[in-house]
């Protein structure tokens, strides 16, 4: 009896939005981008955490306004460069950052196209951080995107805010930084 | 008997076995073209914190229903 009354209380739950709306697909598929980009971009895994939880939020209370123009991904990034701008904007009004430009790293001999070798994989990570910190935000960003490879230059292009050829220009610059400040790391 | 001073027209695959000879036997050493590869190697071994996803998902279930205009329902989007 006090099964059946149980059972009555409480009945079988409506799917969840998780699972109706097909969002949990959209996140199973794009999570992984999603935290490597902001982890990368804010330099700090706790934060990198709230703003992909953040990110994937706001996706979902903008899902009836996401028209198909361009891929999930892309939107997907598009949010979480913009919410990671606004993180560190608030961080750096706080304290004050100073970063080489561009120029420095431009003049700075270093050999873009020789490979970037490594014997450990254990602190890679570390100083992938290291280095991409080092760099302009402009470089840093243009090597995380073109780094996925679901992102076509003319996406990558759309996303920084410029053409298509004017992201092949840079990305030999960035290349050639990212090996410079990459082997200081050693 | 010193060694001949390295010359400088040494082709990249030799230099590249000479510096394979200087790892100790445990080490493996990864090479990558550009930076790019490098960090697709790196994204590819990072991942999310487990907790994200339920994180996430409780949120999404906590927030009231998208409604999705009837254009996108039409388009199948």
């Amino acid at each position: 009896m006090s099964d059946l009354v149980e059972a009555k209380r409480s009945p079988v739950p409506a799917q969840s939005a998780w699972e109706s709306t097909g969002f949990g697909a959209i996140y199973a598929s794009h999570s992984q981008a999603i935290y490597y980009l902001a982890l990368r971009l804010l330099s700090d895994p706790t934060q990198a955490e709230d703003a992909a939880h953040d990110v994937f939020l706001k996706a979902y209370r903008h899902y009836d306004r996401f028209r198909g123009d361009s891929a999930v991904r892309t939107w997907l990034y598009r949010i979480t460069i913009n919410h990671c701008r606004n993180l560190q904007q608030s961080w750096h009004a706080r304290t004050m950052v100073s970063q080489p430009d561009a120029t420095f790293w431009d003049q700075t001999p270093g050999a873009a196209e020789s490979p970037l070798r490594i014997l450990e994989t254990k602190e890679l990570g570390q100083r992938i951080q290291t280095t991409l910190d080092a760099l302009p935000e402009e470089y840093r960003l243009l090597l995380l995107l073109v780094a996925d490879e679901q992102l076509s230059y003319g996406e990558v292009a759309h996303l920084t805010g410029q053409t298509a050829d004017a992201v092949r220009g840079k990305l030999h610059r960035a290349r050639k930084a990212f090996a410079t400040a990459f082997s200081k790391t050693a | 008997m010193e060694s001949p001073p390295p010359t400088p027209r040494r082709t990249r695959q030799e230099q590249i076995v000479e510096q394979h000879h200087t790892l100790r036997p445990d080490q493996t050493a990864i090479e990558f073209s550009n930076a790019e590869e490098m960090i697709r190697f790196d994204a590819a071994q990072t991942l999310p914190p487990p907790a994200l996803g339920a994180r996430v998902r409780n949120s999404v279930n906590r927030e009231p229903r998208v409604q999705r205009s009837w254009w996108m329902r039409l388009l199948g989007r």
